[in-house]
């Protein structure tokens, strides 16, 4: 199912406050995609969700699934999550106690009044599928974490859902058995071809999931795209922040303007700001961006090189992070040797540069 | 070692001892009432016979049995609806934002903390108008108004423990408000609705001053009312079937509270549910 966002908002309003959770989105999520909103804590990612699961009427705007409007403010349409053929599954899985596993993921299909036998066969087939036919008749109680996000998942895949939303649903597993859960998700996902919203604060999940990534922040959308192109062009500096493991090298230079051409002063390092980034010197000053892969050391040849002190030198595995200082700045290089040495050379790309 | 037997004996003697003082008067109700003297001073006049509740039982206009019926429907009616509107309320309260809700729960557990005698005068005449006196009504609507704020609070504090994600995961699921009340809001607090309806029933069957003031005779009047209008046909006071009578209608409370006293020290202990 194709879902349509359109200029969409919820404001909470509170005796003491109004927060705008969530401002003015525009989104379209295509027919079997898997959608990705990131974003740090508090931007308005769950409420986001729960506006299209229908969890929340919006304060103005419009959502579409594929042609049908299913909510809108201004043209008074509201359905309910029930008719909305959505699944979710929450980050505290929200199992209900009381029931055991088999009643668990059957109760969807008891609410639609399924008969006996059905339920029996789709409730084992779910099982069979997320490998939690042993645990049919466990109390949630008695489940380990993993367990218990398998079962949520069964209880949201057992009624076929046309949009399955999913909101931090890792994030209470331990680091180990997030990577295999994760790679499970996306396995499913891509077997079963549902439309999949999934949330999430942590950055690595969302490039290794996302088919397209949006990325939100205080309620608003900074970029949508796939997960190389955010790594590759992000937008801003929130985005060129968020996404990467190692943090992108951020330095804030002065400008330098010489034959009608700008540069950025880098000590006394000149490094040329392209024509299409003018826009974003501020009161005399540029912020540059670098990748830490794209630091070389020694390099043959290379745009700009500068003379660096190590600072530190962090172990990595496979590879080391090493800190450098040059004038007042300090910089992270990922290396593949190991060096010995108290000063290097550090070489960089023009093409390699961001500006902010 | 030594010192673990001495701490266990300790405790003993204080349970034993609190557990004795407590259960005295009752002890003293139970060996009356098994004999034919009430002098418990002489206890070589104690001989143990059935004779005072033979008595009780055989002579009808006593009316012990029917004080017993109707304190039973009444305190079970009254504490049914009394539970049933608080849960309702409880979860109207605990599932809604609406403003100065805080204030709205201290406002309604001060109106139960109201004595009784100030409106019992005006509670007189308005049952008097509605020609209600003397019948179970006239008890039954006065017992739920009594017993709602304290329901009402404790089925708050049990609804509000319920996650809200829950909520959220049954309205996905297809539930609708009321389904989700009866699916899984109810089940979850089954020790809550217990220990209210409980309090609820105690409470009613205790209660002694809207009793005495609203009923005449025994088509509506209450255990307690009839233990202490009890009067032996020569106006004497028959202490060996008063306590007879007492035991008996203890019989049904004791009942009660054995059977559900598993679901209370749950609902006591745990207050709720844990994940
Ligand atoms: N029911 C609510 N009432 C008032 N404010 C809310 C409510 N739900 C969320 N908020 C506020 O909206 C903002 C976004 O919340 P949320 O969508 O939960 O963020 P996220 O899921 O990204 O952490 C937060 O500032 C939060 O305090
Ligand atoms: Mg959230």
């Amino acid at each position: 199912m194709k879902i349509k966002l359109i200029n969409l908002s919820k404001t909470f309003i509170s005796p003491r406050r109004r927060v705008k959770a969530v401002n003015n989105i525009n989104l379209e999520i295509g027919k079997g995609e898997f959608f990705v909103i990131l974003g740090p804590s508090g931007c308005g990612k769950s409420t986001l969700l729960n506006l299209i699961a229908g969890l929340e009427k919006p304060s103005s705007g419009e959502i579409y699934f594929g042609e049908k409007l299913v909510a809108s403010k201004e043209k008074k349409i509201f359905i309910p999550p029930k008719d909305r053929n959505v699944a979710m599954v929450f980050q505290s899985y929200a199992l209900y106690p009381h029931l055991n596993v088999f009643e668990n993921i059957a109760f969807p299909l008891r609410i639609q009044k399924l008969d006996k036998h059905s339920i029996k066969k789709e409730v084992e087939k779910i099982a069979e599928m997320l490998e939690i036919k042993d645990l049919l008749f466990a109390r949630p109680s008695e489940l380990s974490g993993g367990q218990k996000q398998r079962v949520a998942i069964a209880r949201a895949l057992v009624r076929k859902p046309s949009v399955l939303l999913l909101d931090e649903p890792l994030s209470n597993l331990d680091a180990q058995l997030r990577i295999n859960a994760r790679a499970e998700i996306k396995f499913l996902q891509k077997e079963l071809k549902i439309t999949t919203i999934y949330v999430t604060h942590d950055q690595i999940e969302a490039m290794s999931l996302g088919d397209r990534i949006a990325v939100m922040n205080k309620g608003k959308i900074e970029q949508i795209g796939s997960p190389e192109d955010l790594y590759k062009n992000p937008k801003n500096l929130f985005v060129a922040k968020f996404i990467g493991t190692i943090p992108i090298n951020l330095i804030e230079t002065e400008i330098l303007e010489e034959d009608k051409k700008l540069y950025s002063l880098l000590g006394d390092l000149k490094i040329k700001i392209p024509d299409d980034k003018k826009e974003f010197i501020k009161e005399g000053k540029i912020i540059i961006g670098i990748r830490s892969e794209h630091l070389k050391i020694n390099p043959k040849s290379a745009d700009y090189n500068i003379l660096a002190r190590v600072k530190v030198i962090e172990p990595l595995g496979r590879e080391y992070l090493i800190h450098i200082e040059y004038k007042n700045y300090t910089f992270k290089v990922l290396s593949l040797e190991k060096i010995s040495e108290k000063e290097i050379i550090v070489g960089f790309n023009q093409q390699d540069l961001y500006f902010f | 070692m030594r010192e673990e037997k001495f701490v266990k004996f300790l405790f003993v003697i204080t349970a034993v001892s609190i557990l004795s003082f407590c259960l005295m008067p009752f002890f003293y109700m139970l060996v009356i009432s098994f004999s034919t003297s009430w002098d418990i001073t002489s206890l070589d006049k104690i001989r143990f016979s059935f004779s005072n509740y033979i008595e009780i039982l055989k002579d009808p206009s006593l009316h012990c049995l029917d004080y017993i019926k109707n304190s039973l429907i009444i305190s079970a009616v009254s504490s049914f609806i009394s539970v049933f509107i608080a849960s309702l309320g409880a979860y109207a309260i605990s599932r809604l934002d609406f403003p100065f809700k805080f204030f709205l729960l201290l406002f309604i557990l001060a109106s139960s903390m109201f004595p009784q005698i100030t409106i019992v005068g005006y509670l007189f005449k308005f049952m008097n108008k509605l020609h209600l006196i003397n019948t179970y009504l006239a008890l039954i609507f006065p017992y739920i108004a009594w017993t709602l704020p304290l329901s009402l609070w404790i089925m708050v504090s049990y609804f509000s423990k319920i996650p809200k994600e829950l909520d959220k995961a049954a309205l996905i699921d297809g539930c609708n408000w009321f389904q989700i009340f009866i699916k899984i809001i109810l089940p979850l607090s089954k020790p809550g609705f217990i220990s209210a309806g409980l309090l609820s029933f105690l409470f009613a069957f205790n209660e002694f001053l809207f009793a005495l003031m609203l009923t005449i005779d025994y088509h509506a009047r209450t255990v307690p009312v009839g233990v202490a209008l009890f009067q032996g046909l020569h106006g004497e006071l028959p202490w060996g079937s008063i306590m007879a009578f007492s035991i008996l209608s203890l019989i049904p409370v004791i009942l009660i509270t054995l059977i559900f006293q598993r679901y209370i020290i749950q609902g006591l202990t745990r207050g709720g549910l844990k994940e």
